[in-house]
């Protein structure tokens, strides 16, 4: 895959458009999709998604061929994000998924459960939010994501479980598992148990 | 196993690292009602991230990306041509200004003349150049001399006779000067220098000689 990626890449960097689209069409999925969970918001993940190309185009040169193209072109997608949550005035809407997937909805409480899933992550911290879509939406591995926030793979693990906990906490009490999971469990079963109901950092 | 390592084993099934009935993990879950409610909660949580919908990209969203990359591509190439441009013409600008006064050639003591046109024709040394401005000064003096007393005779032509006074009504003058020499110099100080240095001098007959030509080898 490296291999591929270096050869796509030199070729951009002679200037063949179609190389061009196909990295474009390559990566912008992954890209918009971070862009949607960390900003919240439809029309500021388009800007950003294409802000992000751009910077990414122009930066292709510093790009070390020795290291996967992956978690550098998420990196700079984080660092664009992260200004732009700085730069931003007003508050985020909360982006309907739902719209943007094209499958048919299930009959039962999954509807719910995603949602509530969903509403879960956004009130998360940016940096367990942002773990948690590369792991379980993006798939990536450990290494990847740690080379992507340049932090170690044992940060990475940490912020990982804790999103579960405090997604699995929200749940509880939205009462989307079964209720009696926490009790007796004391303060053991839960790091951080005093901050981590319905912590809403981001 | 207990709890806190049951927890820990709940993390790696999340990472999809173990599978779900791992033998001591089961065995202690069927004894821990906690722990058993625990894994259930992760077993929904798991179902439920894997059904999370991948947020879709709009449909004209990859297009409108490479147009942006490729106009800023565009932009970008013409700013480094106008660049170079800009770099090269004023790399051109300061050697020229740099190397303007190497195409005049100078005399040792920093006067500067127009190199002249005939390769073949020697430069004077500083004898030469001493010796003609010393002719050239004499020759001028000997002209306006020459002028003066030609002048001079004239205005005496036109003076009547006058009767020779009486010698001896005369009032006795000034005996004469010591010497030769003395009356030179009571000349020469009455006359005022062409010039207050043999150079300027030489700058000035220069001006008034006729073009040498060169002798013809």
């Amino acid at each position: 895959m490296s291999a591929e990626d270096a050869a796509l890449v030199r070729r951009c960097l002679r200037g063949d458009e179609q190389a061009t689209r196909a990295l474009v069409e390559r990566f912008q999925a992954e890209v918009y999709g971070l862009c949607l969970r960390v900003l919240n918001h439809r029309h500021d993940a388009e800007d950003v998604t294409q802000e992000v190309f751009l910077r990414i185009f122009r930066s292709l040169r510093r790009w070390d061929s020795s290291r996967p193209l992956k978690p550098w072109i998420m990196g700079i997608t984080l660092n664009r994000c992260r200004t732009w949550l700085a730069q931003r005035v007003r508050r985020p809407e909360l982006a309907d998924y739902l719209q943007d997937v094209a499958q048919s909805r299930p009959e039962d409480d999954s509807a719910e459960l995603l949602r509530e899933i969903e509403t879960a992550l956004a009130e998360l911290r940016e940096e367990y939010r942002t773990v948690f879509v590369l792991f379980h939406q993006q798939g990536q591995p450990y290494e990847d994501i740690a080379a992507t926030l340049e932090r170690p793979v044992g940060t990475i693990k940490t912020w990982l479980h804790r999103a579960r906990l405090e997604v699995l906490e929200r749940l509880r009490k939205r009462g989307m598992v079964p209720p009696d999971w926490q009790t007796g469990m004391g303060a053991e079963h839960l790091p951080g148990a005093g901050a981590g109901s319905g912590s809403t950092r981001k | 196993m207990n709890c806190t390592d049951h927890q820990d084993w709940i993390q790696d099934y999340l990472d999809g690292a173990v599978p779900a009935d791992t033998g001591s993990a089961a065995e202690h879950r069927a004894a821990c009602a906690v722990c058993r409610e625990l894994f259930a909660a992760a077993q929904r949580l798991l179902a439920g991230v894997r059904q999370l919908p991948c947020p879709v990209p709009p449909a004209d969203l990859g297009c409108r990306i490479v147009r942006s990359v490729l106009a800023d591509r565009r932009r970008t190439l013409v700013f480094r041509r106008v660049a170079v441009v800009g770099a090269l013409a004023a790399s051109l600008l300061l050697a020229t200004w740099f190397a303007l006064p190497y195409f005049r050639a100078d005399v040792p003591n920093g006067n500067r003349e127009v190199v002249s046109g005939d390769p073949k024709v020697p430069e004077p040394s500083l004898e030469e150049s001493l010796q003609e401005g010393t002719a050239a000064l004499m020759a001028v003096t000997r002209r306006t001399t020459g002028e003066t007393v030609g002048q001079t005779r004239l205005l005496t032509a036109l003076v009547p006779e006058m009767p020779v006074p009486d010698p001896q009504g005369l009032v006795a003058l000034n005996t004469p000067s010591a010497s030769l020499r003395e009356l030179q110099e009571s000349v020469s100080d009455g006359l005022e220098p062409v010039a207050s240095s043999w150079r300027r001098a030489v700058d000035l007959f220069r001006r008034n000689i006729p073009p040498m030509t060169p002798p013809s080898e």
